[in-house]
């Protein structure tokens, strides 16, 4: 009997996953025709939108929130979520910046602050798969935790007299794009693969699908949860570094509000806030939209108050169309 | 059953690693009580030869609030065992600021210092130590009922913008197409600076605004914006900031595309960083706000004021720096920030 009712969930789960895909799948495309048109819309709004240099720009400007969403879809795909990832942003700027600042040796530093993201991530995986609290609460508090200790470690300043090494990690051009793009490129990649091609990824949309059912087939609950924010939070702390190089200083109060705009791009993406769908292009795809918006609105300079309701309202148009594609 | 003992291994920690923080953090409070040697304690003793100062400061976000706690705390500490000031952090929340103030009250406080978190949020603070007798003053922000406080501490945000902006309509020879980076909307800051700026635009008609957008203080967002404008290929001759920090990122913006000999750059504040640029040329110009002297006028007028005395508003003047008095406000500034960092 008791088999019975367990090949059954399993089954069932099999059968709404491959349904969940299709639809995905869809939702993908529907968000693919939403960008065209808004990147057709701007061309014509605007002359240089469509110039390499704006291009560029744009990827240059995305590259952070866009390497933080990767970690981000994992966390949504398990069912999670994580509202703590702009002040871990912050805290790790500020700390890749203090240790370069005590002439740590550069690559030191980086894995120093990719290494806090992980710890974070770490702390906010236990307690919600330990701890069996909503990870809304959670990474709610690890939010003002992280700002906290970002503000305590820098005195309540921006971090600056970093080294000249420091500053060409933002700036070195190859090839025509900046680094950060490429670190941004290998990120979707080898997100793709961890959700793609291995066993952990299985066990994501496993557990985002129907967490009970996942529990049933064997799947090391916890210890995937643990998994899945460590990641996102080694991302996260990559992002920090990225950002500090960027801006040449390590600020506790930068990247407020980040985690909504991770969020929102990997949701616009198509990536199911329920969990159990979404594939990481279609959060690149999400990046992308929100980059791009920020971007047009700029060149045709829009009034700042008018921006805010246009930003807004093209969010949601662009994931109402994804929704009417994928009926 | 097993689950459950794993739970409470989890709280247990938990509560471990608070009570942890709980210790150092009163470890950090204890040195800056020796080190302000002043009697700081939880609560104000309503003794009879003590004058107890209660302060709420709007938050510990920006650096500018620590200058005016580091302000009061010097300035009390002239006064001895004759003046207990108690700073409470309202958390940049209005409702918890005005809570704040009407324990203050409760507790016999002899004056109150406000710093508000908000202008007219923050009203009935006000209105509350009015009807109580006691003294109230407001530094660095005014309230809507400003007129019922016994007087104002700070400077006059409408002329930072046309310190700022006459400064570029000068070097510009009162023609030439600026961009703005503002503050968080609707912030006293950025509202007061705005009509600054216009005031001096109106003056010069040939001046106009060529781009504006928000970048909320933050260095990350003013160097995505400034690199949206840039590649339009319309001409700036000059971006005023609201603030350092925004304006660093306009700056790097700037010199990424190889024009930092072209376009002038204002922000205001006197952030290290910002003084630096100035100092190598890079950067034109910032404004000095004076939050220790704020803080020491405002202690100094509440003590005043709870010996009986008539006391006025005080207005500090914005002064604008650049490459010419560098060397003055560098020592200044060197100054402030070892103070801050003292009262931390």
């Amino acid at each position: 009997m008791k088999a019975n009712t367990h090949l059954e969930s399993q089954t069932k789960n099999i059968w709404s996953q491959s349904r969940l895909k299709i639809k995905g799948y869809a939702g993908k495309y529907g968000i693919l025709i939403g960008f065209i048109a808004i990147c057709i819309f701007l061309s014509f709004a605007s002359p240089v939108f469509l110039t390499s240099a704006n291009l560029i720009n744009i990827l240059k400007q995305v590259s952070i929130i866009g390497i933080v969403s990767m970690g981000m879809t994992m966390i949504i795909i398990s069912g999670g979520i994580d509202l703590s990832v702009g002040s871990i942003l912050a805290l790790t700027s500020v700390v890749v910046a203090v240790c370069a600042q005590n002439s740590i040796p550069l690559i030191l530093c980086i894995l120093i602050a990719i290494a806090v993201g992980g710890l974070a991530g770490m702390i906010n995986g236990y307690v919600t798969a330990k701890g069996a609290i909503s990870p809304f609460i959670v990474t709610l508090g690890m939010m003002t935790v992280a700002r906290g200790i970002a503000l305590i470690i820098s005195n309540g300043m921006p971090v600056s007299g970093l080294p000249e090494t420091f500053f060409t990690l933002g700036s070195t051009v190859f090839l025509g794009l900046p680094l950060p793009v490429y670190i941004f490129f290998l990120m979707i990649f080898v997100t793709t693969i961890l959700l793609k091609k291995t066993r952990f990824g299985r066990h994501l949309y496993a557990i985002g699908g129907n967490e009970q059912a996942a529990l049933v087939s064997g799947i090391n609950i916890t210890k995937v949860k643990v998994w899945v924010y460590v990641i996102g939070g080694l991302l996260t702390g990559l992002a920090g570094v990225v950002l500090a190089a960027r801006v040449g200083a390590g600020q506790p109060n930068a990247a407020v509000g980040y985690e909504l705009d991770a969020i929102a791009a990997v949701v616009i993406g198509g990536v199911s806030f329920s969990g159990g769908i979404g594939h990481p292009l279609g959060a690149l795809l999400g990046t992308l939209i929100i980059g791009v918006i920020n971007n047009g609105l700029d060149l045709m300079n829009v009034p700042t108050y008018y921006q805010q309701i246009i930003k807004g309202l093209i969010i949601v148009a662009a994931v109402l169309l994804d929704k009417n594609r994928a009926k | 059953m097993g689950f459950l003992i794993k739970k409470w291994n989890l709280s247990s920690l938990f509560v471990i690693s608070l009570l942890v923080l709980l210790f150092i953090s009163g470890c950090a409070n204890q040195q800056s009580e020796e080190a302000t040697a002043s009697n700081k304690s939880e609560n104000l003793s309503d003794s009879e030869d003590t004058i107890s100062i209660g302060v709420s400061i709007q938050g510990f976000k920006g650096m500018f609030t620590n200058y005016i706690r580091a302000g009061i705390m010097e300035e009390a500490k002239k006064h001895g065992k004759s003046v207990n000031v108690v700073v409470v952090d309202a958390e940049d929340r209005a409702d918890k600021q005005i809570g704040q103030i009407e324990n203050f009250i409760s507790q016999g406080a002899d004056a109150i210092i406000l710093n508000p978190v908000d202008r007219i949020a923050s009203a009935p603070a006000v209105d509350a130590a009015v009807k109580a007798g006691i003294p109230i003053i407001t530094v660095n922000t005014q309230t809507d009922n400003q007129s019922k406080a016994s007087a104002f501490v700070g400077s006059d945000d409408f002329e930072a913008g046309k310190i700022q902006m006459d400064f570029i309509a000068k070097e510009l020879g009162g023609k030439g197409n600026v961009a703005i980076l503002h503050g968080a909307m609707g912030h006293s800051a950025q509202i007061g600076r705005y009509e600054g700026y216009k005031s001096i635009l109106e003056e010069n008609p040939n001046m106009q605004i060529i781009f504006e957008n928000t970048a909320e203080w933050q260095t990350d967002k003013a160097l995505s914006i400034v690199e949206n404008w840039l590649v339009t290929g319309k001409n700036i001759d000059a971006i005023a900031a609201n603030s350092d920090t925004m304006a660093l990122g306009a700056k790097s913006a700037i010199d990424a595309v190889g024009k930092s000999n072209d376009i002038l750059v204002l922000g205001m504040d006197a952030i290290p960083n910002m003084l630096k640029g100035i100092e190598n040329g890079q950067i034109s110009g910032t404004i000095w706000q004076d939050g220790i002297g704020q803080g020491k006028y405002s202690l100094d007028l509440a003590v005043k004021a709870a010996k009986g005395e008539t006391i006025d508003d005080y207005l500090i003047p914005y002064e604008l720096i650049t490459k010419e008095n560098i060397d003055k406000y560098k020592k200044m500034a060197e100054e402030r920030d070892e103070l801050s960092e003292k009262y931390n």
